[in-house]
C-alpha cells in the first residue's frame, strides 16, 4: 500500500520530469528553428529576440538533467551530469564576462542568461553532491525562487513590451529563454523536497498552503493578463485610456475580492472540517473506551472461566487418575497374595515393578496437582526472613539421612517481601534439589546467600553436587524434564518447574549456572509488589 | 442382634471389590453393602424405591461415601442425610481419592464424621481399612436411633 507521503513524492517526481521534458522540447524547437532558418521557432514572434544556439544547447542539457534529477541514477550518469554542469558553469561565467571583454565576438547570448546558467548549474551541483539537509535545501529553494522571479520578469517584460528586449545592448533574453528559466527554477525548487521553506508554503493540506496556492497564481496571473491586455489594447484608436485604467482598477479590485473571498472560505472550511474531525475523533475515542471496558470485562470473564475449567481439570486429574492407579496396585497385590505359589521369582519381581511404577505415577500426579494449585492460590505478601526459612529447611534435610555428611552455609539476615508459603516452596525445592544431587559427595556443601556481584538483589542456592550440562539449561525448568537417569537420581521432574512457576508468580526470574561434576548454582531475584 | 452393616457408596466396581477384599483381610465379619450411586443409597437408607420392603430402622453402623458419584454426589447425599430427621445422626465417613481442600471443607461443613483419603498403595489401604473398622465397630459408640 502506498502511503500519502509516497504518493506526494511520486507526484513531485513526475512534475520535475515533466518540467525537464518541456524545457528540453522548447530548446530543441528553438535549435530546429535556428538550423532550418525558420527563426520564428526560436523567437516565438518575428520581432522578438530568438534564442541563441548556445542557450538552446544548454537549456536542453538542463532539461535532461532536471528530467532525471530525482530518479535513481548510476554513478556513471552522475559523473557525466556533473561534468556537463561544470562545463555549463564555465560557459555561463564566460558569457557574463563577454559583456565586458567581448570573448565571443558576435555572440547573441545575453550576459543575464549567462549568469543564470552559472547559478543554476551551481545549484544542481550542490544539490547532487552535498548530502541532503534542511539548510542546503532551503538555500537552493530560495535561490530557485529568485531565479523564478528573474524568469517571470523576462516573460513579463515581453508581455508589457519593454523596448529593451528588441535587440538593444546588452543583448536581451529570448521569451522562450525566460519560460525555460521559470520552468527550470520550478524544477529545482521541487527537487528540494517537501520540507524546504518554499514548498512548505504551498504543499500540504494546511490552510496556509491552500491559500497560497490560490493567491500566488491569481496574483501572478492577473499581473500577466493585465500587462498583456494593456500592451495589446492601449494604442487602439478610439479607446479611452482612462476607461482602460478604470477597467484595470475594477479588474484588480475584482480579483482582490475573489482572492479574499476564497481565502476566507478556505479558512472557514478548514476550521469546520477540523471541528467535525475533532468531534468524530472524540466520538471514536469514547466509543473505543466503551468497547475497551467491555473487552476487559469479557477477558476477565474468559480468564475466570478458564481458571474454573482448569480447576475442574485438576480436580478430575486428582480424583480420576488416582482411582485406576489404586486398582492397578490393588489387583497386582491381590495377584501376588492369591497366586504367588503359581509364580516364580521373576513373576513376583514383575508384580513388584508394577507396584513401584504405580507409586511413581501417583507421586507424579501429586506433584502435578501441587503445581496447578500454585497458580490458583492468591498471593499474600508479608516480610519473610529467607535465612530463617533456609535454616529450617536445612534442619529438616539434615535429619533425613544421618549417614550423610552435610554442611549448610546460610547467610543470615536475608529479608524480603513475598508470600512466605510460596517462598518456602522455592527454597525447599532448591535445597532438596541440591541435597539430591550431592548424594555421591563425601561431604555435601549447600550454600544460600545474596550474590553481591550481580546487579539488584540476586539470591543463590549453590551446591557441590554433580551439576549438569549447560547445553540443556533451557530444559531445566520445564515440567517433567529430567537431566539425570531415573536410576541415579529419582524424581518426577516437577520440582524446578514448580520453583519457576512460583518465581514467575512473584514477578521474579530464575536461572542456573553449572558445569558437569562441579556443582550447580541457582540464582533468583524477586520483585516484590 | 443383627450383624452390623457397613454401607459403601462407591461407583467403581474395582474399588468396591478391593475395598471388600481389604475388609475381609482385616477379619471384619460385618456385612458390607455396596451401592453404586447416591440416589440408590438414599433409597436404601429411607427404605424407598426398590428398597421399599426393607426395615427402615436397621441403619448401617457407618456409611462410607465417595464424593464423585453418579446422579447424587457424595456431598449432596451427606446434606440430605443431615437434613433427614431420621437419618441425621447417621455416622458418615468420606472415602475418596480427592485431597481438594474444598471437598474437605464442604464435607466438614455439612457434618461429616470422618474423611479418609484412599492411598494408592494397597498395603496402606488395607491398614487404613483395618484401623477404620477397629474404630467404628469396636471403639466407637453408635448414636441412639432417632425415634
Amino acid at each position: 500500500m502506498k502511503t500519502h507521503i509516497q504518493d506526494r513524492q511520486d507526484r513531485q517526481d513526475r512534475f520535475i520530469a515533466l518540467v525537464g521534458i518541456i524545457t528540453t522540447a522548447i530548446a530543441l524547437i528553438a535549435m530546429l528553428g535556428l538550423i532550418t532558418g525558420w527563426t520564428i521557432l526560436a523567437s516565438v514572434r518575428s520581432e522578438y529576440m530568438p534564442m541563441p544556439m548556445i542557450s538552446a544547447i544548454i537549456f536542453s542539457a538542463f532539461g535532461i538533467i532536471i528530467h532525471r534529477f530525482n530518479r535513481a541514477a548510476s554513478s556513471k550518469w552522475v559523473s557525466i551530469a556533473s561534468g556537463v554542469l561544470i562545463l555549463i558553469m564555465i560557459t555561463g561565467v564566460l558569457l557574463v564576462l563577454d559583456a565586458f571583454y567581448d570573448i565571443f565576438p558576435g555572440s547573441q547570448a545575453s550576459p543575464y542568461i549567462g549568469l543564470f546558467f552559472a547559478i543554476f548549474s551551481l545549484l544542481c551541483l550542490l544539490k547532487k553532491i552535498l548530502p541532503p539537509g534542511k539548510l542546503i535545501n532551503n538555500i537552493i529553494s530560495i535561490t530557485g525562487v529568485i531565479l523564478l522571479c528573474f524568469g517571470f520578469t523576462i516573460v513579463l517584460a515581453y508581455l508589457v513590451g519593454t523596448p529593451l528586449l528588441y535587440g538593444k545592448e546588452p543583448v536581451p533574453i529570448a521569451l522562450n529563454g525566460g519560460v525555460c528559466v521559470m520552468l527550470l527554477s520550478l524544477g529545482i525548487i521541487s527537487a528540494c523536497g517537501e520540507e524546504n521553506v518554499v514548498l512548505r508554503l504551498f504543499a500540504g493540506n494546511g490552510p496556509n498552503a491552500k491559500i497560497q496556492r490560490k493567491i500566488v497564481p491569481l496574483v501572478f496571473g492577473s499581473i500577466s493578463m493585465g500587462s498583456l491586455f494593456f500592451v495589446n489594447f492601449h494604442d487602439i484608436r478610439g479607446v479611452n485610456y482612462a476607461i482602460i485604467s478604470a477597467g484595470g482598477i475594477i479588474l484588480v479590485s475584482l480579483v482582490s475580492v475573489i482572492i479574499v473571498q476564497s481565502s476566507v472560505e478556505t479558512i472557514l472550511n478548514d476550521a469546520t472540517k477540523n471541528y467535525e474531525e475533532n468531534k468524530l475523533y472524540n466520538f471514536k475515542i469514547s466509543e473505543l473506551n466503551n468497547s475497551l471496558e467491555q473487552r476487559v470485562a469479557d477477558r476477565t470473564k474468559q480468564a475466570s472461566d478458564l481458571n474454573r475449567e482448569l480447576e475442574s481439570f485438576s480436580y478430575s486429574v486428582s480424583h480420576d487418575l488416582r482411582s485406576p492407579l489404586r486398582g492397578i496396585d490393588g489387583w497386582s497385590l491381590a495377584l501376588f497374595e492369591d497366586y504367588s505359589d503359581k509364580l516364580d521369582a521373576k513373576g513376583v519381581e514383575y508384580i513388584n515393578t508394577i507396584r513401584k511404577e504405580t507409586q511413581r505415577m501417583s507421586s507424579l500426579i501429586d506433584d502435578l496437582i501441587k503445581l496447578s494449585h500454585l497458580s490458583r492460590s492468591e498471593l499474600k505478601y508479608s516480610v519473610v526472613d529467607l535465612s530463617k526459612l533456609a535454616s529450617a529447611i536445612a534442619g529438616r534435610l539434615g535429619g533425613v539421612d544421618p549417614a550423610r555428611k552435610l554442611e549448610f552455609l546460610i547467610e543470615p539476615g536475608l529479608v524480603v517481601t513475598g508470600d512466605s508459603g510460596l517462598l518456602e516452596v522455592v527454597l525447599s525445592n532448591l535445597f532438596e534439589n541440591s541435597y539430591k544431587f550431592t548424594g555421591t559427595r563425601a561431604k555435601a556443601i549447600i550454600e544460600f546467600g545474596l550474590d553481591k556481584e550481580k546487579e539488584g538483589e540476586v539470591f543463590y542456592v549453590k551446591d557441590n553436587g554433580v551439576g549438569f550440562d549447560m547445553a540443556y539449561a533451557g530444559k531445566l525448568f520445564g515440567a517433567f524434564q529430567r537431566m539425570h537417569k531415573h536410576s541415579e537420581y529419582p524424581g518426577t521432574g516437577i520440582g524446578l518447574a514448580t520453583v519457576r512457576r512460583v518465581i514467575t508468580l512473584l514477578n521474579g526470574t530464575i536461572w542456573a549456572e553449572s558445569k558437569i561434576d562441579e556443582g550447580a548454582t541457582f540464582y533468583f531475584n524477586l520483585r516484590a509488589q | 442382634m443383627d450383624k452390623k452393616i457397613i454401607l459403601l457408596v462407591e461407583d467403581n466396581p474395582s474399588d468396591v471389590a478391593l475395598t471388600r477384599r481389604a475388609f475381609e483381610k482385616s477379619k471384619i465379619v460385618n456385612e458390607l453393602i455396596a451401592i453404586e450411586d447416591g440416589k440408590e443409597a438414599l433409597e436404601y437408607l429411607q427404605g424407598a424405591g426398590k428398597y421399599s420392603g426393607r426395615d427402615r430402622n436397621i441403619l448401617p453402623i457407618v456409611v462410607l461415601l465417595d464424593i464423585k458419584l453418579p446422579l447424587i454426589d457424595g456431598i449432596t447425599l451427606l446434606k440430605t442425610i443431615r437434613n433427614d430427621p431420621r437419618l441425621r445422626r447417621l455416622p458418615v465417613v468420606m472415602l475418596t481419592s480427592s485431597k481438594e481442600e474444598s471437598d474437605l471443607a464442604e464435607s466438614y461443613d455439612h457434618g461429616v464424621n470422618g474423611f479418609i483419603r484412599k492411598p494408592v498403595c494397597s498395603r496402606e489401604f488395607e491398614k487404613t481399612i483395618e484401623t477404620f473398622s477397629l474404630f467404628w465397630l469396636l471403639i466407637n459408640e453408635p448414636p441412639p436411633v432417632v425415634k
